[in-house]
């Protein structure tokens, strides 16, 4: 597998995580000649998805852990470059993950027996991805003393002959065909049961055996970097501008949850306007005056007599200000603008105005949640990106740049096969970084992703998609978290769309285990291969999987770099996907100065191949549809709910 | 709101009910060079496409509607775009698929050999229960061209109990039929009780992928 690619290009990207992905795209639809690689044999990067196998593995050792990798680079000392030119190793950054752990705790079974049966419960399981965000750069010393006692306690499991540390069960290798039959039935009844599942969760036995647990391996989707949509930010309007929206799909964020500080349980935050009325938690004076605070957050722009006096102050000062009750606050500050105590007025008013833009767009909620896990949107960029002439190819990457000397502009790439590709740019993504150039650590995100077996707080719908925040207590920053559970086929008739999801995740921003644990009343203690009793116990969500890692983002100092060397950053901790989108555009501004940005890509419709075309004059077949000439029409919002409509 | 999300409300999803009855998603896989896109091209647009330039214009899928037994049928046929070719194929794209055609080169004794890797990456990536169907292209080359005899391809199909047919984007043989045979199959495998109830659909129940394939194929060179 190790042809040779072509050896001359516009653009080098090496690496395909978001915004690498969104410029290749961008580059490619304006006819850049577009080389990416990947030294992994996935997309994604540090914005991948993982099932449960791959995320062991990758946890296992997220680096070199490939067998095509030669042994690593460092044939780098024989390249051959002339006086002139200077070599330049680029390194796969290993700083990106580290403290990685996962477990299960799911009891192997003594006798192979009743697989079919005891796989059930699985059906319910959901997923949280707890992510910790250690603010700014103290993440040694927090995950120090937050470390040592979580080790102990996964030790005493291991110890413990009930639970262990699944290292790749042989059991959870094909079975698949076998299963197939099965396991569409079981999507068809679990379709069909969906009310009773609470009730066969006491009744049955009350977990999966871990072999069965792992039969599901692949319907699990678990990202890296979780993240959602907001409704109308950056990702949502290029995805629509450009048809990559095509290789996608979404939904809802259905209930943001919060933690009021002396509350035992999850409250729901209302967000609209019809949230607001309906709430039980809100008396009607503070209904008033939750509303009149939306609408103005709506406009603040133009009414800034409104807030005159806080301009130097904060924003829950602010909130203070307008009689908002400290639920409320708290409902405002940390679900709703989603920011902290010392956050400036401006700047919450310009997040909770951000929050409401997105609120209706799509149904009563803020936020999209892209179906199948994050990972699905780099590699629907890279698609974009190939469609329109894009080379890629996995497991390959550059082991460094050549530099001219003279101009110190950056000529071609050497890959790991020893290849030298020429290249007019080089774009580096997160995981690699260029020898020399200086590097920082600029913040770290301890993230933990729980498989559990039912939500964390019950409700009325079928399913939700949660996003629950939990304001910092106790020196502990604030922690967010998505919950999302295994949303069926609304649509059987297409069974198209009838692929099994057990699960999408949740992230979750969180100091560490014990505080999610606590707030969320998880438990991964109680897994008891017993029928599970009607008590108390027994209603609160069980962990059956969980793992967790500190993830890292680091800044590369571009001024050491040549000038056509353009390095991006990783996932960062920001709920959604702006900062990478804007990034994104700056690059591909930068290379492509005055173009145009992800345009319109032709419906499938708009490329006929009739008789008349040959070889010869293919100059007069464009995949772009002539200007205007395009049948697009701007979609049609849904009935809005939007408090700030008036 | 429990259900999926289209954030361009324009688009397939929302005109489902009148414009056709179902929508399935198929891929066609297999080497770079073995006719992939012009069987696309073929069975969409009724041409072939000659030379290199095809290459140059980039296919994302195709759609094609056919009515079978009243219904009305979507295939959104899906090409590799180029990413077969160094073996980088975003995974995600295997996983909603309905039906895969896998496609050699029957000049190209490479292209039928790595029809193994495909399989494999078939089985980790697409669903359980796609349909497959393996496909031996250019069938319309001359004897002292071809690689790959009609009976290997047949043998390996049968070691994986698939079905096989020869086809030809430049001549159009078994073109249309690889892809309406796929569909067919695809609606029978759609149908749930209730569609039987009051009508007569033991055509459907009946319907076999191998041998309408067998009874409907051309016969193809060197057999
Ligand atoms: C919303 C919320 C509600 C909480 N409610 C309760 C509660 O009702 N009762 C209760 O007892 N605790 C409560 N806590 C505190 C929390 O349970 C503890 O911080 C947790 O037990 C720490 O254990 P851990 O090993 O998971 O810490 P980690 O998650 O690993 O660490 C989290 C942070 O806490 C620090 N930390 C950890 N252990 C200690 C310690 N012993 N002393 C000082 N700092 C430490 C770490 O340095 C780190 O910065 C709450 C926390 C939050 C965020
Ligand atoms: N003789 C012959 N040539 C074909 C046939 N199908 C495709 N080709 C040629 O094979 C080459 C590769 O075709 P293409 O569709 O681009 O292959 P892909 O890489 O699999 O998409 C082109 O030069 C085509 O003209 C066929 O049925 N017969
Ligand atoms: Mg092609």
């Amino acid at each position: 597998m190790n042809e040779a690619l072509p050896d001359d290009f516009d653009v080098i990207i090496i690496g395909t995580g978001l915004p690498a992905a969104v410029v290749s795209g961008a580059l490619s639809r304006v006819d850049k000649k577009v080389l990416h690689l990947d030294r992994n044999d996935y997309y994604g990067g540090s914005w991948s998805s993982f099932n449960i196998k791959s995320v062991e593995t990758f946890l296992q050792n997220p680096y070199d852990s490939a067998e095509y990798l030669n042994k690593d680079g460092e044939e780098t000392s024989n390249i051959e470059v002339s006086e002139d030119e200077e070599f330049v190793p680029i390194l796969q950054n290993k700083n990106f993950i580290t403290k990685a752990e996962y477990s299960c705790y799911l009891k192997r079974s003594e006798k192979n027996e009743e697989p079919a049966q005891s796989s059930s419960p699985c059906v319910d399981t959901c997923q949280s991805d707890v992510v910790e965000q250690s603010c700014a750069s103290k993440p040694d010393d927090s995950l120090k003393s937050g470390e040592t006692p979580i080790s102990e306690e996964v030790q005493k499991r291991e110890e413990s002959p009930k639970v262990e540390n699944c290292n790749d069960p042989a059991t959870q290798g094909d079975g698949d065909s076998v299963e197939k039959e099965k396991e569409l039935t079981q999507e068809l009844d679990k379709a069909k049961t969906k009310e009773k599942v609470d009730v066969s969760e006491v009744v049955k036995p009350r977990f999966p055996l871990s072999e069965d647990f792992y039969k599901q391996w692949r319907h699990y989707n678990l990202d890296l970097s979780p993240k959602v949509m907001f409704s109308r930010g950056l990702l949502v309007e290029l995805l629509i501008q450009s048809n990559v929206s095509r290789y996608l799909e979404f939904r809802n964020v259905t209930r943001t949850l919060t933690f009021l500080d002396g509350s035992k349980e999850l409250q729901r935050v209302p967000c609209s306007r019809a949230d607001v009325f309906s709430s039980k938690f809100v008396s009607v004076v503070e209904k008033r005056i939750l509303m009149r605070l939306f609408t103005l957050c709506a406009n603040y722009k133009d009414h800034e007599q409104e807030y005159q006096n806080f301009r130097e102050k904060t924003f829950i000062e602010f909130l203070a200000s307008r009689r908002l009750s400290l639920k409320a606050q708290h409902f405002v500050l940390y679900s709703i603008a989603m920011v902290s105590e010392t956050t400036s007025t401006l700047d919450g008013l310009a997040a909770t105005h951000k929050f409401l833009h997105s609120l209706g767009r799509y149904g009563n909620s803020a936020f999209l949640w892209p179906s199948y896990g994050v990972g699905e949107i780099p590699q629907a960029f890279c698609r974009f990106s190939a469609v329109f002439g894009g080379t890629f190819c996995l497991r390959r990457y550059a082991v460094g740049f050549i530099k001219d000397k003279t101009t110190g502009r950056c000529t071609a790439i050497v890959d790991n096969t020893g290849q030298k590709i020429r290249c007019g740019t080089l774009i580096l993504d997160d995981l690699n970084l260029p020898h020399g150039a200086n590097t920082t650590s600029t913040s770290s995100v301890d993230r933990a992703i729980y498989v559990i077996d039912s939500t964390v707080s019950k409700s009325d719908a079928e399913q939700e998609v949660s996003l629950v925040t939990i304001p910092p207590m106790c020196d502990n920053p604030a922690v967010r978290l998505i919950e999302a559970g295994p949303l069926c086929c609304v649509c059987p008739k297409n069974n198209y769309y009838c692929t099994k999801k057990n699960c999408e995740k949740q992230p979750k921003k969180l100091p560490f285990k014990k505080n999610v644990k606590n707030c969320l009343n998880l438990d991964e203690t109680n897994i008891k291969p017993e029928v599970g009793g009607e008590d108390s116990q027994s209603r609160k969500p069980v962990i059956l999987w969980s793992c967790h890692f500190t993830m890292t983002d680091t800044n590369t100092d571009n001024s050491t770099l040549p000038p056509n060397v353009i390095t991006l950053q990783g996932p960062r901790m920001d709920l959604g996907f702006d900062r990478a989108m804007n990034e994104a555009r700056e690059v591909f501004l930068r290379i492509c100065p005055g173009e145009d940005f992800l345009p319109r890509a032709p419906d499938p419709e708009e490329i006929v191949f009739d008789e008349g075309y040959n070889t010869e004059n293919n100059d007069t077949i464009s995949p772009t549809p002539e200007d205007g000439g395009g049948d697009y029409v701007e979609e049609e919002e849904e009935d809005l709910n939007e408090p700030a409509a008036e | 709101m429990n259900g999926k999300v289209n954030i361009r409300k324009t688009r397939l999803s929302s005109s489902i009910s009148s414009e056709f009855d179902s929508i399935f998603k198929v891929m066609v896989v297999g080497d770079s060079g073995v006719g992939k896109t012009c069987l696309l091209v073929r069975y969409k647009d009724g041409t072939f496409l000659g030379g290199n330039f095809i290459s140059t214009v980039g296919i994302d899928f195709k759609n094609k509607t056919l009515v079978i037994e009243g219904k009305k049928i979507k295939l959104q046929i899906w090409d590799t775009a180029g990413q077969e070719r160094f073996r980088s194929m975003t995974h995600s794209f295997f996983r909603d698929c309905s039906a895969i055609l896998l496609v050699y080169d029957i000049c190209n004794l490479q292209s039928f050999t790595n029809v193994t890797n495909w399989i494999s990456d078939v089985k980790q990536y697409a669903s359980p229960d796609v349909t497959l169907v393996l496909i031996g292209n250019k069938c319309d080359c001359t004897t002292s061209e071809r690689k790959v005899k009609l009976q290997e391809g047949a043998r390996l199909a049968k070691s994986y109990d698939i079905v096989f047919l020869e086809t030809s984007a430049k001549t159009g043989v078994n073109v249309d039929l690889a892809f309406d045979a796929v569909a067919r199959e695809l609606h029978k495998k759609s149908l749930t009780p209730a569609d039987y109830i009051g009508r007569d659909m033991s055509a459907s129940q009946s319907f076999n992928l191998k041998q309408y394939v067998q009874s409907e194929k051309e016969r193809t060179t060197c057999c």
